[in-house]
């Protein structure tokens, strides 16, 4: 006697009263990484089907729901992610005499530690995005709230004679190919949120 | 299409989303949506993270929530009529973030899936820093808009032409685009007497686009102590005092256009024309229109200021001025006291029965004209107007809350009023964002 089952609205008439996960998959046409759940009353979540052979009654209904699945793209074009980050804090690239290239960004938000609490930031981004990201400076004008120099930094002339704290900071957990440059500034806000 | 936060729910996602950080966290936002025809707006009620055992991937670059949270979520959103919404973060955006390919790819999977389960239609939205975007799929077509919270006075295209020499000074103040802000909104005012006539004068030079004006009342000879817009030729011709707000905006030459409805806010065709407003004044002393317009204000998602007075007799000028900010969300003037359910009771019986009641014992106080100063009711308008003016034009959002202004102390003071969760009116189960029921107390 044959058994009539749902799939994703779809009726199947089933020859047997069991099925496994992957023979409702394949009626169903439901991609791998879409989970399978069983319909059922009554306001508890409905169940995800077992992996294995499991017994189904005429009428019922099952359905796929796929994975939420976000996410950045890793910039590839490390131009247009630069581009990016001047457009949205204004400033510009910079190459210096002894060959490095400096992202420096107008409006960077320091946070309620420093005064003032808004300033440019330089980033080294020589090499960037093969090489990675390590070094960055806040001009010597900034200070902490307390008036103090921040600590682990070293006043350095990187634009001409201008002097900025040049901020010893090497993020241990960098990853290449994983971290770009928006992840960097993840991790000077991080240092900077310390406020010493 | 817009999505509209409730009140303190933007901060609350945030706070919990981008603790996450540098890795993206994300959840999902119940919204109510598709009522009146405003099929774009998405008002979201309340916020769902992702627990950490549904979450298979979180890292800086890429988040994976497991289909088994989305169930968890679909059966009681179908059952109360609300939209899920998956929220994911792209931490240390500062600029309103963009969809990136993967997001849209996994919405436009999971979309179609959400609305199947739920019955109602999602979107998407993409939190960084300090501003979110929302995105859908409709009719084959990708649409996104804009995000702003209940705090926040929406944003309008520059459409309207102002008047550069008039709001010359205005312009100085909060620039072109908060002008024409103003000038782009419709407000509506309930009670055209004391402190209403002042609210009224207030919006009207500060160009309001267009003021819906409702009192059922005419002008007498003792309303000219204190109602601004009215004349001793009107309290003579006993002129309705809708009419005199009217004339006052004619007289102004602001560009105000004011729409007068002499009625009742009890009655279904006055309620229904006030929830079109943008932003809404309550400057009546009854209860029964307090608890209307908070009904608005909360199903609606309409901002309410609420105004009144207090003035104890015989000792020399202790006056009260209260003026509270109702923000969907946040607590209402039921949350806060301000609606007394006995005393709503006593109000909406019919005279008789009222009578009945008092003779027997039952409702005890007079019922004499309460005492009215000008000066009081043009400082909490004042108060009210100028909260209303920090919405419209932006900067950072408004908070709800109560503010006491205390003749003898000379101060205004802040009260903070919690929300109830239980709260028959304000609650996520109860009216919050059901603009889809009607307001009226008989229903």
């Amino acid at each position: 006697m044959a058994t009539y089952i749902f799939v994703e609205n779809q009726r199947h008439e089933l020859h047997r009263d069991e099925i496994t996960a992957a023979q409702i998959r394949a009626l169903g046409n439901i991609p791998d990484d879409n989970h399978v759940f069983r319909e059922t009353p009554g306001d508890d979540p409905d169940p995800e089907v077992p992996a294995g052979s499991f017994e189904v009654r005429e009428g019922e209904k099952f359905y796929a729901v796929p994975p939420g699945n976000f996410g950045l793209v890793v910039a590839t074009d490390a131009e247009a992610e630069i581009a990016g980050l001047i457009a949205e804090h204004g400033g510009e690239v910079k190459q210096t005499p002894d060959g490095q290239r400096w992202l420096v960004l107008d409006r960077f938000v320091l946070g309620p530690a420093w005064n003032p609490p808004v300033s440019k930031v330089a980033i080294r981004i020589t090499g960037y995005p093969e090489a990675a990201l390590d070094g960055f400076c806040i001009p010597a004008t900034v200070m902490l709230l307390s008036g103090a120099q921040p600590t682990a930094t070293s006043p350095t002339a990187v634009f001409g004679a201008e002097v900025w704290w040049n901020f010893s900071y090497h993020p241990v957990s960098w990853r290449m190919g994983r971290h770009t440059l928006r992840s960097y500034i993840g991790f000077i806000r991080q240092r900077l949120q310390e406020g010493r | 299409m817009e999505l509209i936060w409730a009140h303190g729910l933007q901060k609350e996602a945030r706070d919990l989303l981008l603790a996450h950080a540098p890795s993206e966290y994300g959840g999902a936002l119940l919204c109510r949506t598709g009522v009146n025809g405003d099929a774009d707006t998405f008002r979201a009620l309340a916020f769902e993270p992702a627990r950490t055992e549904e979450v298979s991937e979180s890292e800086e670059t890429g988040l994976t929530i497991d289909p088994a949270f989305w169930v968890r979520l679909a059966k009681p959103a179908r059952k109360q009529g609300l939209s899920v919404v998956p929220i994911h973060t792209h931490p240390f955006t500062q600029a309103a973030p963009a969809f990136s390919r993967r997001d849209r790819a996994g919405e436009l999977s999971l979309q179609p899936v959400l609305e199947r389960l739920t019955g109602r239609p999602s979107a998407a939205v993409v939190m960084g820093e300090r501003l979110e975007t929302v995105g859908r799929f409709q009719d084959g077509k990708r649409l996104e808009g804009t995000v702003r919270s209940i705090g926040e006075s929406p944003t309008r295209a520059a459409t309207v032409a102002i008047d550069s020499e008039v709001f010359s000074r205005h312009i100085r103040a909060f620039g072109e685009e908060g002008q024409q802000r103003l000038q782009s909104l419709r407000v509506g005012v309930v009670g055209a007497s004391g402190t209403g006539s002042h609210v009224c004068e207030q919006l009207i030079r500060l160009g309001v686009g267009e003021l819906i004006v409702v009192d059922s009342d005419v002008v007498s000879r003792v309303n000219l102590n204190r109602i601004v817009t009215a004349s001793g030729n009107d309290a003579a011709e006993e002129r309705a005092k809708v009419d005199t707000v009217r004339d006052y905006a004619a007289w102004a030459a602001t560009g105000t256009e004011v729409v007068g409805v002499r009625g009742d806010l009890l009655d279904t065709a006055v309620s229904e024309r006030v929830r079109t407003v943008d932003a809404l004044f309550g400057c009546t002393d009854t209860i029964a229109s307090r608890a209307i317009l908070n009904r608005i204000a909360v199903q609606h998602f309409i901002p309410y200021w609420d105004c009144g007075t207090e003035i104890s007799a015989g000792h020399g000028l202790r006056a009260y001025g209260r003026m509270r900010v109702v923000l969907a969300g946040g607590p209402c003037l039921y949350c806060s006291g301000v609606i007394d359910p006995e005393a709503l009771r006593v109000e909406l019986l019919d005279p008789a029965q009222r009578d009945l009641e008092r003779a027997r014992g039952y409702i005890r106080g007079a019922q004499a004209p309460a005492p009215s100063v000008v000066s009081i009711n043009a400082v909490v308008a004042s108060l009210a107007v100028t909260s209303f003016l920090r919405w419209v034009v932006g900067g950072e959002p408004i908070d709800g809350g109560e503010w006491i202004f205390r003749s003898y102390a000379g101060d205004v003071r802040r009260q903070e009023a919690q929300r109830d969760p239980q709260c028959p009116v304000c609650s996520t189960g109860a009216r919050l964002g059901r603009a889809d029921l009607p307001v009226g107390l008989s229903q």
